[in-house]
Order: C-alpha cells, then structure tokens, then sequence
C-alpha cells in the first residue's frame, strides 16, 4: 500500500503543497483527536460519534453480531450535503482485525492515509454505521427482507436478521456511532500511498 | 355576476386538472415503487411449494401474492433492487450477491413475476423445479439462514430498478376484487390445487383449432374477467364482482370433475336392469330343470345304496381273506422249528406291528405258532442287544422311542453283525 510514517518522523518539505498538506493533515488530526480523547486510556469509550470528515472506509476480517437492522436514509457525504447512504444497526458485535481509514490529497498525485488499526478483537455495542457500500461475503440468521406501508420512505423497505457475520468486509462509512466500545491493541498511523482506486 | 360565478368555475376547474394529474401521478409514482425487484440467473433447490396468501406492500395492507417456498434454495446470479421515491428523487437499494446465494426455509412473497422451468398450481409441491431466469417482484423475503457470498450492498441516486415482471393473470384478477372475495376466492384457488402459470400454453391452445378443455381454463373460470365496458367507458360504474359467481365458478371444475362419476354411475344401473331381467328367465328355467334332474339323483342315490352294500360284502369277504391269510401265516409258523427266515421273521413282526399286538400274541389261537413266536421274539432281542426290553413292548407303537431310550441307557450298544447279514440269512 505505502510507506508507513510515524507520526514524529519530520517530512521532506522539498515537493510539497504546505498549505494543502497541513489542511489535509491538520483534519486528519482532529479526527484521531476526537476519537482518542473518547477513548481514553482504558480502551473503552461510550458514546462516540464519527462524523463531519466525509466519507472514511471500515475494513475487517471477521465480524459477528445480533440484531441487525438496515434502512435506507439520506446523509452528508464528503461531497455532497445529502446524499442515498444505508443505516446498519448492530445491537451487540465483535470485529476481528478491524482497521479505519481515510485517505487525503496533500497535493497533486500526492496521498497519505490516516489508519487506526486494532490488533486485538473489537467489542462494540450499540453500533449505528451509515454506509453507501458494503462488500462483503455475508450470513444472517432468521433473514427478512420487508416492505411495510409507510408515508415515510425510509419505512418502506428494511432489512432484520438475528445473527449477523460479515467475513472480508470493506465498508464505504460517512457516519459511525457507538454507545460504547472497547479496542484494545489500538494503533494509530499516517501511511503515504499512491492515489487509491476507490 | 354571471360572469363571476364563470371565473370562479373557471378557476376551480383549472386547479382541479393542476390537482388531479398531480395526485394520478403521485399515485401513479407510488405504485411504481411497490414491491423489491429480485432475479437470478437460476434457482435450485429441493421441493417449492406456490401458495396464493394475501400480503402487506408499501401502498396497502392486502394484495394477492403467490408464496414461494423452499426448504432449500441456491441462487445463482442474484440480484436485488428497490427504488424509493423521496423528495429529493428517486434512491435506489442494490443488493448483489456475486456469488452463490444459499437460504434455508426461505419464502418469497411475489406479486408479479416470469420464469422459466416450472408450470405453477396452487398448493402443490414440484421437486426440483430448476427454475431459469427469475424475475419477482417481492414483498416480503424470509429465511431461517441465508448465505450471500460476495454481497455489494449499496444505497444509490436514480432509479436503477430492473425490468418490473407482469402480475400473473390469477393475481391481477384477484386484485380486481373486493379484500373479502378476493380471501375467499384465494382459498378455492389453494383448495382446488388450481393452475397459476403457464397462460402462454393456454394461449397457444387458444389459438389452435382444437380446443381441449385444460385446468387453466377453469383456474380462468374461476375469476372474474375485468370488465371491459369500465375500461372503455371512465363515466360507467365498474361492475362489482360477485363473489357467487366466482365460488361458481371455482365450483365448476369440481362439478365437472363429478360429472363423469355420475355418467359413470349410469352406465353401471344400465346394466343392472338387464340382469334382473335376465334373473326371471333363470328361475323360469330352473324349475323345469329342478324337476327333471330330481328323478335322475332319485335313481342316482339308489344305485350309490346298491353300491354300498356291495362293497360291504366285499369288505367282508377281503376279511375273510385276511383272516385266512392270517391263520395261513399262523399254521406256517407253528411248522417253524426254532430257526426263522429273516424274510418271514420281518412278515411275522410286519403283521404283530400292524394289529399292534406282541408278537408272541400274533397266533393266539395256535399253541404251536405261539411257541416258535417266543423263540422268534427272544432270539431278535437277543439279537439286539436288547434283553432289558420286555417283550411284550415289540408290539408298542412306540417301539422306536423306547428302544433309543434304551440305546441311550446302553451307549456301547453295537449291532451284532447277523443283524447285518443280507436278507436271505435267519434271526
């Protein structure tokens, strides 16, 4: 993917935009920031939100959960101040390997990576992810897709399961919430990497 | 004054034709959005069950479905989309599996639809339908596991909707109808296993010159065809469909069906009333033969009594023979002098076995016989090996029984070897 850079290492100043550079970096900050000082130094969080940073991407190798709901919505994107997202609910999940992501231009072809990575299992209740995409080799137990009389369009169309697992999962996030979670082995890093292909 | 009552008129019909397009299309629009579109490329599966039931949609409460139910199912190519109207334009839900799609216990509740592979009929089971290029517009999708292998679930904006399928005949006739009829009528559909599919068939049968009267045309009986005068004319009342002349029409088949029974039956009474009639004849000419054959098995009985005592005579005078015979072999016997014949030896024990008396009693009679019979009887048992035996158990019935009792008693018994000498030799 790219070269990993600690976040101390000094960056060669020689070819790049400054002031696009520190704006994107200065973002990417304020994200790790606000996720952090929820976190605290116990690993464990409650009541935190990811948002206002446009779209961000949710990567993970197993996840299992209960009580899975999805309607569709309408969100604010990086672009766009309404745009068609997805709303996941998991009542109660686990995520192995789960790795959050978010790509910035610092200038031309220039990209770096904002990754928060936790190398030990993910204990989330309450999760509500906004999503406009969601690939994934998926199973549910006790399945129902339902149509349901509504005025209101998002109550049209929803999707329940008891049991959700999501295996080899990349997940185009604009909205994250969790009543609490609790990720241990968290780090934290600024990759430089050629332009990504999403 | 008049011509303010015209603008007002004017000016209420104007927002009336602004309104009522508006509404239409409103309505229209909503419609449209009924139901999730799901295809695949091919379903297989086990056994699949369609069933008529009455389901909800985003617009109503109540619309006929048909059910299709699999204990388990494959979906390959399958691919899901709703399309949403919001005030912002159309959104649409794109749920693809890339992979193969496996759902335990699944049921799919569909208002329209077109596929290929299987004829429908409410109710009744097809094994293995192998169904190719479905297409449904589903309200409700349920199953106990589901498994979607490579799934790309997105949220988009436009429609991206697919090709919506037509409703089957069935369903769109049943829709025609009031909630409660159309209930009522969805159970005969369910109770009568009627057709649901397969109108291009019927179509094609149509259209040739013969007619054969097939199911379909019944399961079509059995709904109302939509009035074609409403259609034509917005201003006329829609005829109301009844829901007798549906429950008759449903009923038809039925009657049908019973009708050859019945036609069956008649054919049978046909013949019934000749055989009774042929019954008088038969007693007519049983008694003129009751009476003739009479005499003859008269006559007949008496010559079988004739018979009897003729072989009653006979018997008696065989006896005699017998008897003759007997002290013919009694006189040889008394002629014996201590050395039997084996031969003669096994007559004498022959005849003791046969009036089931010792053979030392075979010749009561005669002194001498008696005499050579004890000689004959003690020189066998010696001969045996059997000297514990008493004599007179020779002529038991249950000789045999007894004397391997007593080689039980006597283990080391061996056959003296005279006993094993031809025939010809003496005891």
């Amino acid at each position: 993917m790219g070269k990993t850079i600690e976040l101390k290492t000094t960056i060669n100043k020689g070819n790049l935009n400054r002031k696009v550079f520190w704006k994107a970096f200065a973002s990417g900050m304020v994200v790790l920031a606000a996720l952090l000082s929820f976190m605290g130094i116990s690993g464990t969080a409650y009541a935190i939100p990811m948002a206002g940073v446009g779209n961000f991407y949710v990567e993970f190798d197993h996840l299992a959960g209960n009580g899975y709901t999805f309607y569709p919505k309408m969100g604010e994107s990086s672009k766009e101040k309404s745009t068609p997202q997805g709303t996941n609910l998991i009542k109660d999940l686990t995520i192995d390997h789960l790795q959050l992501y978010k790509d910035f231009n610092i200038s031309g072809d220039k990209w770096i990576r904002v990754k928060i990575a936790a190398s030990k299992p993910v204990h989330i209740s309450g999760l509500q992810q906004d999503a406009s995409v969601i690939n994934a080799d998926a199973k549910f137990s006790n399945l129902a897709l339902k149509e349901k009389q509504s005025t209101d369009w998002q109550k049209q169309f929803q999707q329940t399961a008891s049991t959700i697992e999501l295996n080899h999962a990349k997940i185009k996030t604009h909205y994250l919430f969790q009543e609490k979670i609790m990720m241990n082995g968290m780090k934290v890093t600024v990759e430089r990497i050629n332009k990504p292909a999403n | 004054m008049r011509m303010q009552a015209i603008r007002v008129f004017t000016c209420l019909l104007v927002m009336a034709l602004v309104y009522v397009p508006n509404q239409s299309q409103a309505k229209a629009s909503g419609e449209n959005d009924e139901g999730f579109v799901i295809s695949a490329d091919r379903v297989e599966g086990g056994i699949m069950i369609p069933q008529v039931v009455m389901g909800e949609t985003s617009t109503g409460k109540s619309k006929p479905m048909i059910r299709f139910q699999y204990r388990n199912a494959t979906l390959y190519g399958m691919k899901l989309t709703k399309v949403l109207s919001t005030d912002e334009g159309p959104v649409t839900v794109i749920m693809q599996a890339h992979g193969p799609v496996h759902m335990t216990n699944m049921s799919a509740d569909a208002s329209a639809f077109s596929l290929k592979g299987a004829c429908l009929t409410a109710g009744k089971p097809i094994p293995d339908p192998g169904l190719k290029k479905v297409t449904m517009l589903v309200h409700k999708m349920e199953a106990s596991k589901g498994e979607l292998d490579r799934l790309t679930l997105t949220t988009v904006k436009g429609n991206h909707g697919q090709q919506r399928p037509d409703a089957p005949k069935v369903l769109q006739d049943l829709a025609s109808l009031p909630l409660l009829e159309a209930k009522e009528a969805v159970g005969k559909l369910m109770n009568g296993h009627l057709p649901l599919t397969c109108e291009d068939k019927k179509e094609e049968k149509e259209n040739s010159s013969v007619k054969p009267s097939s199911p379909f045309d019944d399961a079509k009986k059995a709904l109302p065809v939509p009035s074609k005068v409403a259609i034509k004319k917005p201003d006329a009342k829609p005829d109301k469909p009844d829901t007798k002349h549906i429950v008759k029409h449903v009923k038809k088949p039925l009657d049908d069906a019973a009708d050859p029974v019945k036609r069956a039956k008649k054919p049978l009474k046909d013949v019934a009333d000749p055989v009774k009639r042929v019954k008088k004849p038969i007693d007519n000419v049983a008694k003129p033969v009751k009476d003739h054959v009479e005499k003859p098995v008269k006559k007949v009985s008496k010559v079988i009594n004739k018979t009897k005592e003729t072989a009653n005579r006979e018997t008696k005078k065989i006896k005699k023979t017998v008897q003759q015979t007997k002290q013919q072999l009694c006189s040889e016997t008394g002629k014996l002098n201590g050395s039997v014949p084996k031969m003669f030896g096994l007559r004498l024990i022959d005849e003791a076995q046969k009036e089931k008396v010792a053979l030392s009693s075979l010749c009561p009679n005669d002194k001498a016989a008696t005499k050579q019979l004890k000689i004959v009887q003690s020189q066998l048992l010696k001969n045996l090996n059997l000297p514990s035996l008493e004599k007179d158990q020779l002529a038991d019935p249950d000789l045999l029984n007894k004397m391997e009792k007593e080689i039980e008693s006597h283990s080391a018994l061996k056959l003296l070897p005279d006993l094993l000498k031809p025939l010809d030799g003496l005891f």
